[in-house]
């Protein structure tokens, strides 16, 4: 589900839901990323640095994975990971926080697959 | 015999030489004094790391167009009973060079993230893994930038 809001968030799961299998977790986030040393069109401002400082996965309200993001990952951050999928599934969250104050947040249900 | 234009083009000169140095100064030192925040991961501290290329194997592209956006992939597997329970990217030569850190908190014994990184010139980048018992290994790859990021307005 993405938000509505100014940075859209989403989040996808690939592979098939068996339960114990693995599938992969991919997450995109289209947020600028401005690390600051850029010009702005005049050639004289510098655009203020606004980048993602945490990114925090949660799998049925458990933390599973925390990212400390800098300036060097790329604008419109893509994290992908492998993740064992649960017996009964459960629901995967996904919360970042930037350097100005931004939030955002998406949720999807990780439903298994009956062998 | 030295004429009146003679003498401007020589003041003139001297003038734009000088701005020019001071720009380059302005340009240059705050990187410098930026990296020099982190002398952890300055490549001569980076190379005294144990090097494991079995337990980390990484997966980037050898010749990139463009530094502002370059695939990255980590594959860890570590030897034994051993768990991972942090790893993070580095990128010595960018002004920031911690490009991500990841902590576990529940340790894996294998591990695999992608995600995309810039760089700002071409480098080595790193990848260190802090085991369970707070040994760390490491593992580098290079990387050829033809154009670079952070540094333009590209």
């Amino acid at each position: 589900m993405a938000t509505m809001n100014k940075y859209p968030i989403r989040m996808s799961f690939i592979g098939n839901p068996l339960p114990g299998a693995t599938v992969e977790l991919r997450v995109l986030i289209g947020h600028p990323m401005e690390t600051g040393f850029r010009m702005a069109d005049n050639g004289i401002d510098q655009i203020p640095k606004n980048i993602i400082e945490k990114i925090v996965v949660k799998l049925n309200q458990q933390e599973i994975f925390l990212a400390e993001v800098g300036t060097g990952t790329a604008a419109n951050p893509l994290i992908s990971f492998l993740l064992e999928v649960p017996e009964k599934g459960g629901v995967v969250t996904v919360e970042w926080f930037d350097d100005q104050g931004n939030t955002g947040r998406t949720e999807r249900e990780m439903i298994p697959l009956q062998r | 015999m030295p004429t009146k234009r003679h003498f401007l083009l020589a003041i003139s000169g001297m003038f734009f030489f000088g701005k020019s140095k001071m720009l380059l100064a302005q340009n240059l030192k705050p990187v410098q004094m930026m990296q020099a925040q982190f002398p952890q991961y300055q490549p001569e501290a980076l190379k005294k790391l144990a090097i494991d290329a079995n337990a980390i194997q990484l997966d980037i592209p050898a010749l990139v167009d463009s530094g502002n956006s370059i695939p990255f992939t980590i594959k860890l597997k570590v030897p034994g009973q051993r768990q991972i329970r942090s790893f993070e990217i580095i990128a010595p030569e960018n002004p920031f060079p911690r490009v991500l850190g990841v902590n576990l908190p529940n340790p894996h014994g294998k591990y695999q993230l992608s995600t995309r990184i810039r760089l700002a010139l071409s480098q080595d980048v790193w990848v260190i893994v802090t085991l369970d018992n707070d040994q760390k290994i490491a593992n580098s790859v290079p990387a050829v930038v033809t154009l670079n990021a952070c540094f333009d307005a590209t």
